[in-house]
């Protein structure tokens, strides 16, 4: 291994554990099943009604049978799963950024901005997550947008522990010492050498917290909050499906398959991803 | 050009205990340029804290720092990277004082342009002339740390120091973790760089046989004071500070087989820094201990022209 | 007289991938006796003290060799390692679990006890008794542990770099201490270190490892007053002392190799000053001569 750079290390390792392939095998899936839909190519448009069509089963036409409307269900499952990655994607990117900054920036200056962020973390953390979400969006809207911000603001605090936590130790190695002791400046130490090596468990923490947004959308449009109909979403969708699940199984069927392969999935890379990007998981080079 | 330290005081507050640890009391230093100053003493002496505030790691709480004239250390975040040039640290751990994801080059390579101190054509040329300054092979600059061992990494932590271009080198157990059969190549590197390069050092030690070698002035400290100080000749061959002593008696050396007193030894343990009795530190441990030692904390006094010792029990 | 502890060929490597991390490795331990192992990271002492313990790491194993003690197998109870301290245990439940993990015939097992630490200068045994090891200064925690290594009154010793972390007039306490029980119990020792003025001072013979294997024995006056192997006398001249030149030291080029990478040269050679041809292509045999032997075609000080 003397050439490998550290970069290519992780990849190559990553490809060796089986989850971490097959988690990235049903994520893809799943994210080119949300361009077709997002792209418009899906084969029938996800809000039209034929009612004479309402309640079939999986067949030819409709892959996945139709709703009480006779609205595709196929269609509808790859729009909502395109609408969930679409609110976890924001969330989360948000969150990890948001979060990350203030995690590293009070974990590595300490002090008053650091006791802050721990209290204010501290009091979302306290109330659970599903009900911080409800009460958010309750008062911000039902866009997809304010769904995300509302999933956003719970996740934070979770990349702020994530992130902090390292720094608080890699602040203290000697090799951060030394460069300041060589005068370099605050924000060279944090990018360079702060930042790449409390990377890992922030990645990690973004695979995961990916599923647990989806799932959260799913609850929040389940419970009513989240995505309105007509429109579609794996959530509603479920909700839906409840009352015809007796007699209509495809109708709940699909769309929660679809939830239950995404959150699996996204899992399973955050484990691969966590075994690739820890040297001591790993046999020494 | 010197170094001195004038009364420097370093305080630090312990919030779980509400106490207040004295760190360094009262140091007072000078360091002529091009010389050697060792700093012995046992953990929680202090020789450490010292090192941060001369390289401006952190403020003292008291006293001032000054290089050739002109103040280290007031508000580290202002004047530590003005004196970048002047004051390096090489720290004893070289698998934790190099970043595990840059590669020997790059790190070196990064001083040298943080501070413009070549232009981007030179820069290469430069680190290959630094590594062979310290006896690092130029191919060897697209390694990682990890890949080298424990004495190449130390030369490698060496040569960036060097590329800031100091004048003081700090060494803080330079040597002490690394392998016995390579510690004699390191010393004997540092000692080369310091005639080649006009340095003075500061070589902070917990190992006398090492600071009995590269010193040309000692200085011994025990809970945050100087107990003893002059050239290395008077303070290891000429004793005075009861402790002094004992640290000198305490190494066993393997010159002098079965050379070792285990009759007569300095019993007692360290006192805890954060809760020092009153007068002098050493005095629950002191062969010599007299009532008035309990009461006030000596003062570092001329025993001859060069020598100084906090101990008026062994002036009189 | 014979021997208290015997180690024949004992050679400990890799499980997965077979490499050698100790070589071939033999040498006994008289009643009474106390014996320095000396090397580098690497050398391979540690393993050999292991494997008389049986703690070796998994992933190691003994490849091959015996190890005798009396004659016959270890017995646990006899040979004790100065282990650490559990940090959530109360320092008196821990020595009682030594107790009650071995064979004894200690009525007074608390008793017992307290003498125990009153005999390594503890000042209060009944407040040790009750306290965790956190409360203790590292000097003190260590008196505990000899305390507890000697509670079974063992008749080997085994101590694995005791003193590193110490400040050097709390290690000078210790060692004093150790020698003084060693002494009063006619207790045998082995002390596995690279401080060799540690070692100069404390063991009666001394073995010196390099890259997994036995490189020289000899009394301690032997080795250290007229080392035989290139290796010794290179590394006891690398070393500052007191009264020696304090320009320059005596360097050894280059760095220890693994144990693997050298199977059947003198690892050494290409660090030695004296290293010849045959020193590349052919394993030097540790030959016994006397108290001493040293594994090298052409030793220090033989006749020409």
């Amino acid at each position: 291994m003397k050439t490998a750079t550290g970069k290519r290390d992780w990849i190559h390792y990553y490809f060796k554990s089986t989850s971490g392939v097959i988690g990235l095998f049903l994520v893809l899936v799943m994210v080119v099943l949300s361009l077709i839909s997002a792209l418009n190519l899906a084969p029938i448009d996800p809000l039209e009604q034929n009612p004479i069509d309402a309640l079939q089963g999986p067949s030819g036409n409709y892959w996945f049978g139709t709703d009480q409307f006779g609205r595709d269900i196929f269609s509808r499952s790859i729009d909502g799963m395109s609408r969930s990655l679409s609110v976890a994607l924001l969330s989360v990117g948000i969150a990890a950024t948001v979060g990350v900054f203030l995690g590293v920036v009070g974990g590595f200056f300490g002090g008053w901005l650091d006791n802050l962020v721990v209290r204010a973390s501290d009091v979302i953390f306290a109330f659970p997550a599903i009900l911080l979400a409800l009460a958010i969006v309750n008062s911000l809207g039902n866009s997809w947008i304010d769904t995300s911000i509302a999933i956003a603001i719970v996740y934070t605090p979770i990349f702020i522990r994530v992130a902090r936590g390292p720094v608080l130790t890699v602040k203290e190695m000697d090799y951060v010492k030394s460069v300041r002791v060589l005068g370099f400046s605050t924000p060279r130490i944090l990018m360079r050498h702060v930042m790449p090596n409390v990377l890992a468990p922030i990645v990690v923490q973004i695979a995961l917290s990916l599923s647990w947004a989806i799932l959260t959308e799913s609850g929040l449009s389940f419970l009513g909050l989240g995505t309105q109909p007509p429109d579609a979403s794996l959530g509603l969708m479920v909700s839906e499906a409840q009352a015809l699940a007796s007699f209509a199984w495809w109708t709940l069927a699909f769309p929660s398959l679809f939830i239950t392969v995404v959150v699996v999935g996204l899992n399973l890379v955050g484990d691969g991803l966590r075994d690739a990007l820890d040297p001591a998981r790993r046999s020494s080079g | 050009m010197s170094l001195s330290i004038n009364d420097v005081t370093k305080r630090y507050r312990i919030r779980a205990h509400k106490s207040v640890v004295n760190a360094l009391n009262g140091i007072t230093l000078s360091v002529e340029k091009g010389r050697t100053l060792g700093i012995v003493g046992e953990s929680g002496c202090g020789k450490s804290t010292l090192a941060r505030l001369i390289v401006g790691l952190e403020p003292p709480t008291e006293g001032s720092l000054l290089w050739s004239g002109s103040p280290l250390g007031q508000g580290v975040k202002n004047t530590i990277r003005s004196r970048h040039s002047k004051t390096q640290l090489v720290f004893q751990d070289p698998y934790s004082s190099l970043n595990p994801r840059q590669t020997i080059g790059a790190c070196i390579a990064e001083v040298l342009n943080t501070h413009k101190l070549r232009s981007d054509a030179e820069i290469t040329d430069r680190v290959i002339e630094l590594l062979g300054v310290v006896g690092i092979a130029a191919d060897m600059q697209t390694r990682f740390p990890h890949q080298l061992s424990g004495g190449q990494r130390q030369r490698v932590a060496i040569a960036r120091a060097l590329a800031a271009e100091p004048e003081l080198l700090v060494l803080d157990e330079p040597v002490s973790a690394l392998d016995v059969s390579v510690r004699a190549d390191v010393m004997n590197l540092l000692v080369d760089l310091k005639n080649k390069f006009n340095l003075t050092y500061i070589f902070i030690s917990h190992d006398l046989s090492m600071v009995r070698h590269i010193s040309d002035e000692i200085a011994v400290m025990y809970l945050g004071r100087i107990v003893e100080y002059g050239t290395w000749d008077e303070v290891l061959n000429n004793p005075k500070h009861p402790y002094t002593k004992a640290l000198i008696e305490s190494i066993p050396e393997h010159t002098n087989v079965r050379g070792i007193d285990f009759e007569n030894v300095l019993e007692g343990e360290v006192p805890d820094p954060a809760n020092l009795p009153q007068g002098c530190a050493f005095h629950l441990r002191c062969p010599l201990a007299v009532e008035s030692c309990k009461l006030k904390v000596p003062e570092l006094l001329n025993a001859t022209n060069s020598h100084l010792v906090a101990c008026p029990e062994v002036l009189k | 007289m014979s021997n208290l502890l015997e180690i024949r060929n004992l050679s400990v490597v890799i499980s997965e991938d077979k490499r050698v991390l100790v070589n071939d490795v033999s040498f006994d331990i008289k009643p009474g006796e106390a014996v320095g192992v000396v090397g580098e990271s690497g050398s391979g002492k540690t393993l050999s003290a292991l494997s008389i313990l049986g703690l070796l790491a998994r992933g190691l194993k003994i490849e091959s060799g015996e190890i005798r003690f009396k004659g016959g197998d270890l017995l646990k109870s006899s040979t004790d390692p100065m282990t650490a301290l559990n940090p959530v245990m109360k320092i008196g439940e821990q020595l009682l679990e030594v107790l009650d993990s071995h064979q004894h015939q200690i009525t007074d097992q608390k008793g017992h006890i307290l003498n125990g630490l009153a005999a390594v200068g503890i000042a209060d045994p009944n407040r040790a008794f009750d306290s965790y090891p956190h409360e203790f200064s590292g000097g003190m925690r260590q008196r505990v542990m000899i305390a507890m290594s000697l509670l079974l009154s063992p008749e080997l010793l085994i101590a694995d770099e005791p003193t590193t972390a110490l400040d050097v007039t709390i290690q000078r306490q210790i060692l004093a201490l150790v020698a003084k029980e060693r002494k009063r119990r006619k207790m045998s020792m082995l002390w596995i270190t690279h401080d060799l003025g540690v070692v100069a001072n404390l063991v009666d013979r001394v073995i010196v490892m390099y890259a997994g294997r036995v490189v020289e024995t000899g009394t301690v006056d032997e080795i250290f007053k007229a080392p035989k192997h290139p290796y010794t006398a290179g590394l006891l001249a690398s070393l500052p002392a007191a009264g020696r030149d304090r320009e320059r030291l005596e360097s050894i080029p280059g760095v220890p190799p693994k144990p693997w990478q050298v199977l059947n040269t003198c690892a050494f050679a290409p660090r030695c000053k004296e290293a010849r041809d045959i020193c590349s292509s052919h394993r030097p045999e540790l030959t016994s001569n006397n108290s001493s032997s040293v594994a090298c075609f052409f030793p220090l000080g033989a006749n020409q």
